[in-house]
């Protein structure tokens, strides 16, 4: 449960139609930061948009985060607020599970990257139909973490060079360090 | 240079719509990454049928350095230079920022004086920043005087920052629970001095500027972003208090102690590049409100806890914190895996959404304006491309 945040009622169309659930791991805002923390499934995160956007939130911010050493899974997190007195609204969406990978990403004699990642890439419905924030957001996960987005209008890399054949987030890339060493450096 | 197929065909057609196939007269044109008024590296892949622009892409990355990767192999400690270099022109704000949220995931708790420091650093780091804007956008659109002004100005707030920060721009001047350096009374009597100068070269600044028919002729009704483009790119900062949205983190969630203090979010209807303009020299004035409070204010008293914690480890879990930079909302998504290593940082940076809007805001527009448009919006690159 999200602590003592009040009732919203953007959340309870979404628990009512059942889009998200709550996370029962929330800490609440004191702690997280997030007033409203909850979990949504992948095919539900467009229509969970859909209401944010016709309630007047913007999308903050969208994230990836790789947990597949820890948990066989890619994880996308979402961020809404209002532009007004903050009500933040966290969504996870998992992925589907995946292998985990081999090589301790702190480990720094092994940080050999592997150059075809288990089970990617990940996909994920876009929402930049309905957020057009979404647009660049979805681009860099895609660019750093090779998950994909489907329907999303132009899913080209962001930030890293277009023949750039990585995605240097992902926790079994290696260190920053590596990348202009020579052989098995992953510089451009 | 470009060379159109069919000189002169543009009075006599009908202008194409957005998305239909291109006219064989349209032709596209690269501005950037190296081009004077593209703040350093932005590529804009302008489709343009004659000067008027039909689409644009905005190609970004020159100037990413990877500090979200940096961030996952050094401790919490390490990535503090960091921050102040994602957004140089307001890095005390997002050093300060970092040192906050990492405060509220230890819950270290800040003594007084060094929240009201942060204060003043802050603002005047927020003020040098808006003079920076001020000089290079009407640079951009041919003003040369007002840089020269702005800059005169601007050196005052590098130089009392300097003075107790060791560096003139990507300060690093937090530590988790305060500062580095306590501040003197040549510090206070310093920023009292400077809050009196700009007071009173401001109202030359609207002499100079606000009133000037080129200037406003350059910017009335050029590049606006409407409640509904904000919205749904979630454009923050003077971007949005210029379409009428009276937005600020300072405000609207407000941290360290800004809810002591009395300021006004300056707002615009109109949306455009002179509302945004508007929007910011207000601001100018508000923060010297807030300034001239926090002098006013501070109380004696250390500056840092009494045991400062240099190695520690989070408990796992996240954490969301936003503060207001000179662009917009800067947060950071800090996810811990209970070691002494970030898991994650994310950094949630205003100018990447402002700019992201563009292509709702340039198309129909002409190449001339564009300068106008983004100089308008403020962007800083290395901040996009982090």
């Amino acid at each position: 449960m999200s602590g003592d945040a009040k009732i919203s009622a953007v959340l309870e169309t979404l628990l009512a139609a059942k889009l998200v659930q709550q996370d029962e791991q929330g800490v609440g805002y004191a702690k997280s930061g997030m007033h409203h923390e909850l979990l949504c499934p992948a095919e539900a995160i467009r229509a969970a948009a859909t209401v944010y956007r016709e309630a007047g939130f913007f999308l903050e911010m969208v994230t990836c985060l790789d947990l597949r050493e820890t948990a066989r899974r890619m994880r996308l997190v979402y961020t809404f607020n209002r532009l007004g007195p903050a009500e933040r609204h966290r969504l996870f969406v998992d992925l589907a599970e995946v292998k985990p990978f081999e090589p301790s990403p702190n480990v720094k004699s092994n940080a050999t990257p592997a150059t075809d990642p288990p089970a990617l890439p990940q996909c994920a419905p876009s929402i930049s139909s309905v957020y057009p924030a979404a647009d660049w957001f979805e681009r860099e996960i895609f660019d750093m973490f090779g998950v994909q987005f489907s329907e999303h209008p132009n899913l080209k890399r962001l930030l890293l060079p277009e023949d750039a054949d990585f995605h240097a987030l992902l926790r079994d890339f290696g260190r920053v360090e590596d990348a202009d060493q020579g052989e098995g450096g992953r510089g451009v | 240079m470009p060379t159109r197929a069919k000189a002169g065909a543009v009075s006599e057609r009908q202008h194409s719509k957005l998305g239909d196939a291109p006219l064989p007269e349209t032709y596209h044109l690269n501005m950037g990454p190296q081009h004077p008024s593209m703040h350093g590296v932005l590529r804009l892949v302008l489709h343009l049928d004659g000067e008027r622009i039909l689409d644009v892409d905005p190609v970004i990355g020159y100037a990413h350095r990877a500090h979200e990767k940096m961030a996952e192999h050094r401790n919490y400690l390490m990535f503090l230079p960091n921050t102040s270099r994602v957004d140089y022109l307001s890095g005390m704000i997002y050093n300060l920022a970092y040192c906050q949220a990492v405060e509220k995931m230890l819950e270290i708790e800040v003594p007084e004086r060094a929240e009201y420091i942060r204060v003043i650093c802050s603002e005047l780091n927020r003020i040098s920043s808006h003079l920076l804007w001020f000089g290079t956008f009407l640079l951009d659109i041919g003003g040369i005087t007002p840089f020269l002004y702005a800059f005169d100005d601007r050196e005052q707030i590098l130089e009392i920052l300097d003075r107790v920060t060791g560096s003139r721009l990507t300060y690093c001047y937090g530590r988790f629970g305060g500062l580095t350096e306590d501040v003197d009374t040549t510090f206070l009597d310093q920023t009292r001095a400077f809050v009196k100068r700009l007071r009173e070269r401001l109202p030359e600044y609207h002499a100079l500027v606000t009133g000037n028919v080129i200037f406003r002729g350059r910017c009335e009704g050029v590049g606006v972003i409407d409640q509904h483009v904000a919205l749904a790119y979630g454009v923050t900062g003077p971007c949005l208090r210029a379409a009428g949205i009276a937005f600020d983190v300072r405000r609207a969630e407000p941290y360290g102690i800004y809810d002591r203090f009395e300021f006004d979010i300056p707002t615009e209807q109109s949306g455009d590049a002179l509302a945004r303009y508007k929007v910011r020299v207000a601001e100018i004035e508000q923060s010297l409100r807030i300034i001239e409070q926090a002098v006013a204010q501070i109380p004696d008293g250390p500056i840092m806890p009494d045991k400062p914690k240099k190695r520690f480890k989070p408990a796992a879990g996240e954490l969301y914190f936003a503060v207001e930079s000179a662009r917009g909302q800067f947060g950071i998504y800090i996810v811990s895996d209970g070691s002494e290593i970030p898991f994650r940082i994310k950094l949630r940076t205003p100018s990447f959404s402002n700019l992201a809007a563009m292509p709702a805001v340039l198309p129909q527009t002409t190449i001339a304006d564009t300068i106008a448009i983004v100089g308008s919006i403020d962007v800083v690159i290395p901040e996009i491309d982090r």
